[in-house]
């Protein structure tokens, strides 16, 4: 599979992965192994107790030390565009990286971005320095904002938040892939089996940020081994070219007329 | 008695409490949490400099797993 990069950062894998609501650390750290993903999501909560989270960070990080990996925190939770800078400059301080997954959600029901917050948000973020990579619709003019004001990658997504719908409007993302030629597209949200990643990859998508597939599978480690494998599968045939569609029927065995002639 | 918030908790208040005496007060290592104070970012360097107001809302974040 063809590498690529994200802001400056040369990748293998194209695979994103979310660390959410695993059954065990251990259980997480071998998911993240199986998937091959370099780039792990990481979020942020307000802490009173001194309790730590049962070891969950702990493995994360360890996993990337081993794999040279990659963190991308994310600013679940915030409704304005103040909200998700406070809180992204904090993840830069936490987690030292100057990359963060930016979400400013606008709906509680489908927690669609808000398009303006986000392009507000970002706007700013950039401007401090970030590597802003932000979760929004397939709406091609609020992906144009996000690029205007200095998003370099997107992350459309295709179906609400752990709904596991997969791509509800793959025309929405193939005319992003048209009218975007050259972004970073990353699909995020809303996949829910292996076969959803690899559409995505054939539309030419370059990457798959998935969480709750893999956690909540039966067994999230082989999920994980199943996304990584059909995200390069489907890279893979989007780069081999598949194939155009025809509406009738085409013969592909070449032959000569009719091979017997029964009276 | 004169209060602030943190993390929505009331706490008493008390003249020249700052930022990073308060986390050290709950035994946080500096770098286990970031800070905000009413909203805005108080990065590490400025938690010695930064007065805690009576009324203020002081909010501690660590890190967790996410999606």
């Amino acid at each position: 599979m063809s590498s690529w990069t994200l802001y400056g950062r040369p990748l293998t894998s194209r695979f994103l992965l979310g660390t959410a609501g695993y059954p065990s650390p251990d259980i997480l750290r071998q998911a993240i192994h199986a998937s091959g993903a370099q780039v792990l999501t990481v979020g942020l909560k307000r802490t009173l107790a001194a309790a730590g989270d049962n070891g969950f960070v702990a493995a994360i990080r360890e996993t990337l030390k081993a794999t040279g990996g990659q963190l991308l925190p994310n600013t679940a939770g915030c409704r304005t565009a103040q909200e998700a800078v406070t809180l992204a400059q904090m993840a830069r301080e936490l987690y030292d990286t100057t990359w963060i997954k930016l979400e400013v959600v606008g709906d509680e029901y489908t927690l669609q971005p808000d398009p303006w917050e986000l392009v507000s948000a970002a706007e700013r973020l950039v401007k401090d320095g970030f590597d802003v990579f932000p979760y929004c619709t397939d709406d091609l003019v609020t992906c144009r904002r996000l690029l205007d004001v200095g998003c370099q990658v997107l992350m459309p997504w295709g179906a609400p938040i752990g709904s596991g719908q997969g791509l509800l409007n793959p025309f929405a993302l193939r005319t992003l892939r048209e009218r975007l030629p050259g972004v970073p597209l990353i699909v995020d949200a809303g996949i829910g089996a292996p076969s959803h990643a690899a559409q995505a990859m054939e539309l030419g998508l370059e990457g798959v940020l998935l969480n709750s597939a893999v956690a909540q599978a039966g067994d999230p480690i082989r999920m994980a081994a199943a996304f990584g494998q059909a995200i390069a599968a489907g890279r893979l045939g989007y780069e081999a070219g598949v194939m155009a569609k025809q509406d009738m029927a085409v013969a592909s065995t070449p032959v000569g007329g009719r091979p017997f002639l029964i009276p | 008695m004169s209060e602030f918030t943190l993390n929505h908790e009331p706490r008493p208040w008390r003249e020249g409490l700052t930022v990073a005496a308060l986390l050290a007060e709950q035994g946080r290592a500096a770098d286990a949490v970031a800070t905000a104070l009413n909203g805005a970012f108080v990065p590490r360097a400025r938690r010695d400099t930064t007065l805690i107001q009576p009324g203020d809302e002081l909010t501690l974040i660590q890190p967790i797993t996410g999606g």
